[in-house]
């Protein structure tokens, strides 16, 4: 986009024009006063209004662009003549619906955003929510991107799991750093935090030690009672918690079957048991999944060409599944480290941050467990977040199977 | 080469049965066949990644019947290319060098000449995923060839390329083998395809062998009705075969009569090229009458250089390719009565019944 000296003029011309048609409203008395600071703030949001509306004007239909102004417009009316309470306010909308208004869909959803936090006291978030929602299936069908039912079971299911995930978020931002950072100083959730970290690492490398090539001679068989087996491989997923550490205790704890053999309670080895019983099935089962879309006639070349069938599971079955293994093992970690109940009654000692946010919360009350939790979740979200990077980056997802033909 | 003898192989319902057959070293053989004939599973069976349920498979006289595969020394190739996708193009037409350490050199001599016979050179460093079903073909075959091997097997190699990159591929495939000698076993149910690389054709239908022969022989002398229907013989019809007493043997087809050279007696089915009909308005003379059926046009398929004419006759509805000058000088339409002379030297009788097929192939 070029500037012509015109433009400049032009600019400059209608910011002076805007600006002292409201100091000579402020001048004449009326209702309200500006102060020094909310004086030179709004000229500035001007300045951006008139240059973003310069840019819009040269992207937008003539029609729509009749629109610019006049939301300006209500938002300087309501927030800023209106309710002086509300001024602070005012810049930032301003700049973001100026920076958004070539967006119809973002206009819209600024626009319901901002009457239901007028509109929709006590309630705005909820009203908003709904409201968005209603108009972005609208939108959307209304540009025929995709059918009524895809984009009304997309956007109401999402709403509905932005509720769940709401408490979490809450958690996690309404608490000063200062309170996060004393808790992980205690030495209590330190080794806590450490023993979660270590066993939940431990616990993935073993279930992806036996489970990777379980999960391949499972793909790569066909025989009588392989459903059977496969729904075996998802019954720790089925067994409530506090039973799978009973049972386990029940062999390997110190009074136990195999007591003399193998005592577990108190040491690592037990959290690891424990955690692994409960999170195998995730990783077995995607790895599973991911061995079955490689196309067995890719083994068969492999073969052909010389390699042995060790072989042809290192250099392509297992680069191919790599991706799904790998998601798996987040699952499987994520599911290893939240565990509790088996956990806490097989080997209460050494403590996870789980056990201990459960143990504090019963103990202690939830002030004392809430700082440890949000610890639990900061560190799950931040390998979470790592993990699915590491993913994205290393984890290509490739097309097996050319789906045009 | 490869020699296959009582190879039985059941898979459900389906049952492959090769008495006997053998591949020439240095050949181009076509399996041929409508699709559940068998010749997937035939072409599996040789790379080792079907075990025969009885019977053997001879390479150079080794018998490997239950080798594995990577030992077998087979190049192969799939009709969906079966890249890897997570190797490059140079990477996986070379994968098969890190299990041949000792031929190192001479593979990667050989992919230098096959990347310059198939013109993929531009293509090495690109992902497989780029690539167009043409192009992928192409790196397939290079890949199958890079490690030098004893019996290169294709599997509907062109089944889903379009009609200008098949014709093109196949021409390239049968100069590949010009060049390189290796002893080939190409599967399709295409009978064009077949025709065009094939130093000899093997005819499959329900697991079992129906005829083996050159195009010539196979085109001239189908071995039994399915052969001359799958290969495209449009006039198949049943006659009487009789002997007179001095031994001559005659097809009768109502009052017409053909002396032919077959030795069975009774009912049977001949097929004759459209060509070897010629078509009279009037009842032509200097030819024997008995040679003569009488017909009706039923209709007419103007082809510009030849007209397509389909007579109903005793025969039932025969196929007749007449010259445009010809058709213009005997002024036909549809139901004119027609004469036909079916020319006696191009009929022929098919030495095996489909029913008597199963049991003795060649």
């Amino acid at each position: 986009m070029r500037f012509r000296r015109s433009d400049f003029f032009a600019f400059g011309g209608l910011i002076v024009l805007l600006h002292s048609l409201l100091l000579v409203g402020e001048l004449r008395g009326l209702r309200f006063r500006l102060d020094h600071f909310s004086n030179v703030a709004l000229f500035f949001t001007n300045l951006y209004f008139v240059y973003s509306g310069y840019v819009v004007s040269t992207i937008v239909r003539k029609v729509r662009f009749l629109f610019y102004p006049f939301g300006y417009g209500a938002l300087l009316f309501i927030f800023f003549l209106r309710n002086p309470d509300w001024r602070p306010l005012f810049f930032p909308l301003a700049i973001v619906y100026c920076s958004i208004f070539r967006l119809p869909a973002a206009v819209g959803l600024f626009s319901i955003f901002v009457l239901s936090h007028i509109f929709a006291q006590p309630h705005p978030w909820a009203a908003f929510l709904v409201v968005g929602s209603v108009f972005s299936v609208a939108y959307i069908v209304h540009r025929r991107a995709y059918g009524l039912l895809h984009v009304a079971f997309m956007v109401f299911g999402l709403a509905a799991f932005g509720l769940l995930l709401f408490p979490i978020v809450c958690f996690v931002l309404l608490d000063s750093p200062q309170t996060i950072l004393e808790t992980f100083a205690q030495s209590e959730v330190a080794l806590a935090m450490k023993t979660s970290l270590i066993s939940a690492t431990l616990c993935t490398v073993v279930v992806l030690l036996f489970g990777v090539p379980l999960a391949y001679a499972i793909a790569r068989t066909n025989f009588r009672g392989k459903s059977f087996l496969e729904t075996v491989i998802d019954l720790p997923i089925l067994i409530p918690q506090s039973a799978v550490g009973v049972a386990f205790l029940w062999v390997v704890g110190s009074k136990g079957i195999l007591g003399s053999v193998v005592n577990v309670p108190g040491t690592l080895l037990g959290v690891v048991l424990a955690q692994m019983f409960v999170s195998a099935p995730f990783l077995i089962k995607s790895a599973i999944a991911s061995f079955e879309s490689v196309p067995p006639h890719l083994e068969s070349v492999a073969r052909s060409l010389g390699a042995p069938a060790f072989g042809t599971f290192w250099r392509v079955s297992l680069p191919l599944a790599a991706r799904g293994i790998f998601i798996g093992c987040i699952l499987t970690w994520s599911r290893a480290i939240s565990e509790v109940g088996s956990v806490a009654i097989l080997a209460y000692h050494p403590m996870t941050a789980s056990v201990l946010v459960f143990t504090r919360s019963t103990q202690a009350g939830i002030e004392q467990a809430r700082p440890v939790a949000i610890v639990l979740v900061l560190t799950c979200l931040w390998v979470f977040v790592g993990l699915h990077f590491v993913r994205s980056v290393a984890f290509k997802k490739f097309v097996t199977r050319s789906d045009q033909q | 080469m490869i020699v296959f003898s009582n190879l039985e192989k059941k898979l459900g319902a389906f049952r492959l049965s090769i008495q006997q057959l053998e591949v020439r070293r240095g050949e181009y053989l076509v399996i041929l066949g409508p699709s559940g004939a068998g010749k997937t599973v035939l072409l599996l069976t040789v790379a080792g990644l079907l075990r025969p349920d009885a019977g053997e498979i001879f390479f150079n006289g080794l018998n490997v019947t239950r080798l594995a595969p990577h030992k077998r020394d087979v190049g192969l190739v799939f009709q969906e290319a079966d890249l890897f996708p997570h190797l490059n193009v140079v990477e996986n037409i070379g994968f098969g060098k890190k299990y041949r350490r000792r031929k190192a050199k001479e593979i990667t001599r050989r992919m230098e000449l096959l990347i310059d016979m198939l013109s993929i050179r531009h293509l090495l460093s690109r992902r497989i995923d780029g690539l167009s079903g043409g192009e992928k073909q192409r790196v397939a075959v290079a890949r199958a060839l890079a490690i030098a091997p004893a019996i290169f097997l294709l599997d509907e190699p062109l089944g889903l390329l379009d009609q200008n990159t098949r014709e093109e591929l196949r021409t390239e495939l049968r100069k590949i083998h010009d060049e390189l000698g290796t002893t080939t076993l190409h599967v399709t149910h295409d009978r064009n395809e077949a025709f065009v690389v094939a130093d000899r054709v093997a005819i499959l239908n329900e697991g079992r062998l129906a005829q083996v022969g050159t195009k010539d022989e196979i085109l001239k002398r189908p071995a039994s009705e399915f052969v001359a229907r799958f290969i495209g013989v449009q006039n198949i019809f049943s006659a009487f075969a009789e002997q007179d007493d001095s031994g001559n043997a005659f097809l009768r087809v109502g009052d017409a009569r053909f002396r032919v050279s077959c030795e069975g007696r009774g009912n049977v089915r001949f097929c004759i090229a459209p060509e070897a009909i010629s078509i009279h308005r009037e009842m032509p003379s200097g030819v024997t009458p008995e040679e003569l059926i009488a017909g009706v046009v039923k209709c007419l398929e103007d082809r510009g250089a030849v007209v397509r004419v389909i007579v109903n006759c005793s025969l039932g509805d025969a196929v007749v390719f007449c010259g445009k000058r010809e058709f213009l000088d005997e002024g036909l339409s549809c139901s004119t009565p027609v004469w036909l002379h079916l020319g006696a030297a191009a009929i022929h009788v098919f030495p095996q019944t489909d029913a008597a097929l199963s049991g003795k192939s060649q």
